[in-house]
């Protein structure tokens, strides 16, 4: 693991606010927001894996599908190879889709039931006019690399388990030899004993290809098995990321800490729980200063006033008042 | 004390595609005060388990093809329709995965509860309604109150499974089955519930939690049931289970869970997929899948060797310690 300070940042992202309007009444005036991504900064690194980890409606998705263009911000930059995306023409921005791809969490919806894994993971290849050899060639040379049989490319995908259709993704994701995945729960819809099965040929992929992804997942524990760093997120910001082990380990922040306590660890006897109140607040009406202060055991006056600042130790990054 | 008896269940379902063993052969106890969790993998037939328990299993395609569920002595699988309803909800009841859609989308929260109070116990509306509502400030909703008017829509998944809880123990059952109780709410939310769970077994409600996370097992359970397929193979006490298993799938299962620290390296995973309930191999249903299978594994269905104090395990490789 070489490079994780800020070396050579495929993805780059700053003060990127991404805010679903909220319409009410005949003319559909706009009433208010709902905040769903609110990200200060955010880097990748080449070959790097970033976890985002955060439960359901932190943002995480939303994050996600902004980076890879299917959500426009409101403000914000995103740095892919040093260019705004946002910036770039239609044309511009076809060239970049084949260095970038996306894996979703449900397999099956994700493939298009009337085509067959042929088809599926040639599409784009043939739209770019990248097929080496003969399509069938190159299907079955994909389905090599993720561990299917060389017949599975006749197949339609409602003939595969779900572990085997995540394979389809994957080939598909890796068809145009991308340098960046965003791979959002990729293995949360698997069965534990797939699971791993499909971080292994995430992890083996990453190292044949020196591919960089951003992982996102609500499982701290599959966050920590694949990912180089991690950036923890709450109600659309990130309070804490730094390297896996630091995150883990000598976590800084209340709710890092609080989401780590309450990952049920096989044959480890946790000392004390920490068993948080209530519930996240709605991004349509986030709370004044910091976003955790409502259910925040360390909770102090200053929370409640002023939004926190990041503070730093090397590349560990916070955001809260006790620091 | 038993108090609950599955012997031998067996549950078939009939579909387009053909018939198929949902659960084969299943036998089990739950004693009194207990929390038994019973672990596996979709399509184990973990649920359908649960479900023949209330004889909730959907007709006409599903049928319990032979078998006994002793509750309290008794063969549940004797009971009329209406001897059964007056058990369901009130001896033993049930918890879903999906609250959302389990509870109905049209009757106010307090409505719900109260039909269910009234149904089983001789109370006015007035005395009813207290109760649901004391019972929505036990599993700690805020303004219990002003939930009770609140349809389900109106509440967060977490407050939905409270609900959920408070349904399934205001009548004071015997036995409570939690099907997924947790899967569908995030991990801080999740221990909230778990707290909930603890609480209920200091009144002595025996529980059968269902899950597909180990995680969950370690925390709640005393004993645990594992199911591969249809079928268990393996069963014995949370240490058993968890520091000596003996059956290659409960091995594998364990060892493929990523741990939580910060060494990446790859994990160690069990090769190849579930089979297809239609399509189970002779002998061990394992056996593609396992590392130490052998001949006789085609072959034979593994019998169950006992290795002392309810631990047991299908398994041809698995030796008695004498």
């Amino acid at each position: 693991m070489s490079n994780q300070i800020k070396k050579y940042p495929i993805i780059e992202v700053n003060n990127l606010k991404t805010w679903f309007p909220i319409k009410r009444g005949v003319l559909s005036r706009t009433v208010g927001y709902i905040r769903a991504v609110d990200i200060a900064g955010l880097y990748i690194n080449r070959g790097e894996t970033l976890g985002l980890v955060g439960e359901s409606g932190c943002g995480k998705t939303t994050f996600g599908r902004t980076l890879s263009g299917l959500e426009k911000p409101r403000t914000g930059e995103m740095f892919f190879y040093g260019k705004n995306i946002l910036d770039l023409s239609r044309r511009e921005l076809r060239e970049l889709r084949k260095k970038m791809q996306i894996i979703f969490q449900d397999p099956l919806s994700s493939l298009n039931p009337r085509m067959n894994v042929l088809d599926i993971v040639t599409e784009g290849l043939a739209e770019f006019g990248k097929i080496e050899g003969t399509r069938e060639d190159h299907a079955k040379r994909l389905m090599n690399e993720v561990g299917l049989d060389n017949d599975a490319i006749y197949r339609y995908p409602h003939e595969f388990s779900g572990g085997q259709r995540q394979r389809i993704n994957i080939a598909r994701a890796i068809a145009l030899r991308p340098d960046f995945i965003i791979c959002d729960e990729p293995v949360s819809a698997l069965d534990v004993s797939v699971q791993a099965q499909v971080i292994n040929l995430l992890m083996d992929l990453r190292d044949t290809y020196n591919l960089s992804y951003l992982f996102i997942s609500h499982d701290l524990s599959v966050v920590s098995a694949i990912s180089n760093r991690v950036a923890v997120m709450y109600l659309g910001r990130i309070v804490e990321s730094g390297l896996t082990g630091d995150v883990i380990n000598n976590s800084k922040h209340p709710y890092t800490k609080a989401l780590i306590n309450a990952v049920p660890e096989p044959g480890h006897y946790q000392k004390e729980r920490i068993v948080l109140k209530g519930e996240m607040p709605s991004p349509s009406a986030p709370p004044s200063g910091c976003m955790f202060h409502t259910r925040c055991p360390e909770v102090m006056e200053i929370c409640r006033k002023q939004e926190p600042k990041e503070t730093m130790s090397g590349i560990h990054q916070v955001w809260c008042h006790l620091y | 004390m038993k108090l609950l008896e599955v012997k031998n269940i067996t549950v078939k379902f009939e579909t387009d595609e053909g018939v198929f063993k949902a659960v084969d052969d299943v036998s089990f106890n739950v004693n009194k005060n207990e929390i038994v969790g019973l672990v596996g993998e979709s399509g184990c037939g973990k649920s359908v388990t649960a479900l023949s328990i209330l004889r909730l299993i959907p007709l006409p395609s599903g049928r319990i093809e032979k078998g006994e569920i002793l509750f309290n002595g008794k063969d549940l699988l004797k009971f009329d329709a209406e001897k059964m309803r007056k058990i369901r909800g009130k001896k033993i009841s049930m918890i879903f995965q999906e609250p959302a859609s389990a509870l109905s989308p049209l009757h106010r929260i307090g409505q719900q509860m109260v039909e269910t109070i009234l149904l089983h116990k001789s109370k006015t509306n007035k005395e009813a309604w207290n109760i649901a509502e004391n019972w929505l400030k036990r599993v700690g909703i805020p303004d219990a109150g002003e939930r009770m008017f609140a349809y389900p829509y109106q509440l967060s998944g977490g407050m939905q499974q409270r609900v959920m809880i408070a349904m399934a123990l205001m009548l004071e059952p015997d036995f409570v089955i939690a099907d997924e109780p947790t899967t569908a709410l995030d991990v801080t939310i999740q221990a909230q519930v778990f707290e909930l769970i603890r609480e209920m077994r200091k009144s002595h409600t025996a529980i059968l939690l269902i899950t597909h996370d180990m995680g969950v097992i370690w925390e709640m359970c005393d004993r645990v049931i594992v199911m591969y397929a249809s079928r268990i193979v393996e069963e014995g006490s949370k240490s058993d289970i968890f520091s000596k298993p003996v059956h290659p799938y409960t091995i594998g299962l364990l060892k493929s869970i990523p741990k939580l620290s910060g060494n990446a390296g790859r994990l160690k995973a069990i090769p190849g997929y579930v089979p297809s309930p239609y399509n189970y191999p002779s002998g061990c249903y394992f056996r593609d899948r396992c590392p130490d299978a052998f001949d006789k594994c085609k072959n034979e269905k593994p019998e169950f060797v006992d290795l002392g104090q309810g631990h047991r395990a299908a398994c041809f490789r698995v030796r008695k310690n004498e």
